[in-house]
């Protein structure tokens, strides 16, 4: 699809920290996951989290929306996310 | 591809320097679910990240998923965020 998209939300995600904590991995392994993965494997990633039930079915249900966007459209999107001021 | 993305997010900062760095993904993933934000404001609020045309007609299409949704949808969408948010998975105890 999806992969500039991808990159941008990753690069958002390894920025994001609560407090003082370090970058949350498990979210960019979440975000990449919704990009990439089936609907079984992104159920199989979430599961950690214990999310509500309606929560993962919206989630899977934009997700069916997202997985059609083009990755040809997407790839370019993700160059200006690695900028440094990041 | 996919070996580009791993390259990528080898080199990615793990950590950020400033409050602005958690906030700014809880921003952006907030202006993707809210519906009171049109395609063109989207593409505009997140212009720093579009350095072409491909790239901001996939944003576009990006958001239109979103805003195509139930309200409903988008209210449980946000659920599942902060769901992961508020884990334990990415808060560090100090």
């Amino acid at each position: 699809m999806r992969l500039s998209v991808c990159l941008l939300l990753v690069t958002l995600a390894l920025c994001c920290y609560r407090a003082n904590a370090l970058a949350c991995p498990a979210l960019a392994s979440e975000i990449t996951g919704f990009l990439f993965l089936n609907d079984d494997l992104l159920k199989l990633q979430v599961a950690k989290f214990n999310p509500p039930p309606e929560a993962l079915a919206a989630k899977l249900q934009v997700k069916h929306c997202t997985d059609q966007i083009p990755l040809s459209l997407l790839v370019w999107w993700g160059k200006p996310a690695f900028s440094p001021e990041l | 591809m996919k070996l580009l993305m791993v390259l990528m997010l080898a080199t990615l900062p793990l950590h950020c320097y400033a409050d602005s760095g958690c906030k700014l993904l809880e921003d952006v993933v907030e202006k993707t679910i809210n519906s009171d934000i049109s395609i063109p404001e989207y593409k505009e609020l997140l212009q720093e990240f579009t350095d072409s045309e491909a790239a901001a007609e996939a944003m576009g299409k990006f958001k239109q998923c979103f805003l195509s949704q139930s309200h409903r949808t988008l209210k449980n969408f946000g659920l599942m965020m902060h769901t992961m948010y508020d884990s334990i998975w990415c808060i560090k105890s100090n």
